[in-house]
């Protein structure tokens, strides 16, 4: 029987996604890479026998050239005798295999897990704010754009300017929600 | 983790990590460490124990040896103001502690 080696997925959420790929370890499929699809991402497997558990994270060091090289990265690497696997879209993947010891959650206390969520919905919140500067200061220069000469050009130049603008506004807007949300729902569990 | 710190009070996983390093420590060992004391109720994950050595450092409540050239196996000590936390922390803990023994005690 020839098993499906690639999926199409769209994962929001960390928990979500880390359990997805350790039931898919324990089906012996081992993933390989994840590529960043627009609508939906790319999950490439392997066959393996030996069960691995995932554990996902945000990145945490912002832009670096080699996510491998990170500190954060090499940090989880060496304490914790696990691989990294691969990063995309701001999340790193570790893996360790089951017969070499635990492999423990990346958060193991809710207040450490808000933190995490909290960084992140603070730079989609400021992303937001710029993306909504720019689209703000792009709409109040149309009027100028359509008095000048080439009309037609400009009208076009800013359309895609502004397209740019609003997509990018309401992407990190979205996201800004997801995380906020996720932060609630913790700490509603917290309360419990 | 700083919600806790500014309600006096500080969560297990950064007591114990404090704890872990009155004596020079590394994130392996901080983690064997707090599994013994704990006797394996206490798990530190890559995250919690990341953000906990950031926090305290930036805090000066624990400082980075400079020994460890290769940055691989960074190890941490405890400064003279982490002891002091430890020390409000403990004392937090037991007047909570003789508080519930005394009431306990006047039940039976």
């Amino acid at each position: 029987m020839s098993e499906k080696l690639e999926y199409k997925k769209r994962f929001y959420d960390l928990e979500k996604e880390e359990s997805w790929l350790n039931e898919m370890s324990e089906k012996g499929l081992l993933l390989k890479s994840v590529t960043w699809g627009f609508f939906r991402d790319t999950y490439t497997f392997d066959h393996c026998e030996k069960k691995y558990t995932f554990r996902l994270d945000y990145t945490k060091d912002g832009i670096v050239y080699e996510e491998i090289t990170s500190p954060y990265v090499m940090f989880v690497t060496s304490t914790y005798k696990a691989d990294y696997v691969c990063y995309m879209n701001g999340r790193v993947y570790f893996r360790k295999s089951a017969e070499s010891g635990e492999f423990p959650p990346i958060y193991t206390d809710p207040e450490s897990r808000i933190a995490a969520e909290k960084k992140r919905f603070g730079a989609c919140t400021g992303l937001t704010a710029v993306f909504l500067f720019d689209t703000v200061l792009w709409g109040t220069e149309l009027p100028s754009y359509m008095n000048a000469e080439h009309r037609v050009a400009a009208a076009i130049y800013l359309s895609i300017i502004l397209f740019i603008c609003l997509t990018g506004f309401s992407l990190c807007l979205t996201r800004a929600c997801r995380h906020y949300k996720k932060m609630q729902d913790i700490k509603k569990i917290m309360k419990e | 983790m700083p919600e806790s710190f500014d309600r006096g009070a500080l969560t297990e996983a950064v007591y114990y990590v404090l704890l872990s390093l009155f004596k020079p420590n590394h994130g392996y060992g901080i983690m064997q460490q707090v599994e013994e004391m704990s006797a394996g109720r206490v798990k530190l994950g890559a995250g919690t124990l990341y953000g906990a050595l950031n926090t305290l450092c930036a805090k000066k409540w624990i400082a980075p040896l400079s020994e460890s050239a290769g940055t691989r196996k960074k190890e941490y000590i405890i400064t003279d103001t982490g002891k002091q936390a430890v020390y409000d922390e403990i004392a937090r803990l037991k007047e909570l502690a003789a508080n519930g023994d005394k009431i306990i005690g006047e039940e039976s």
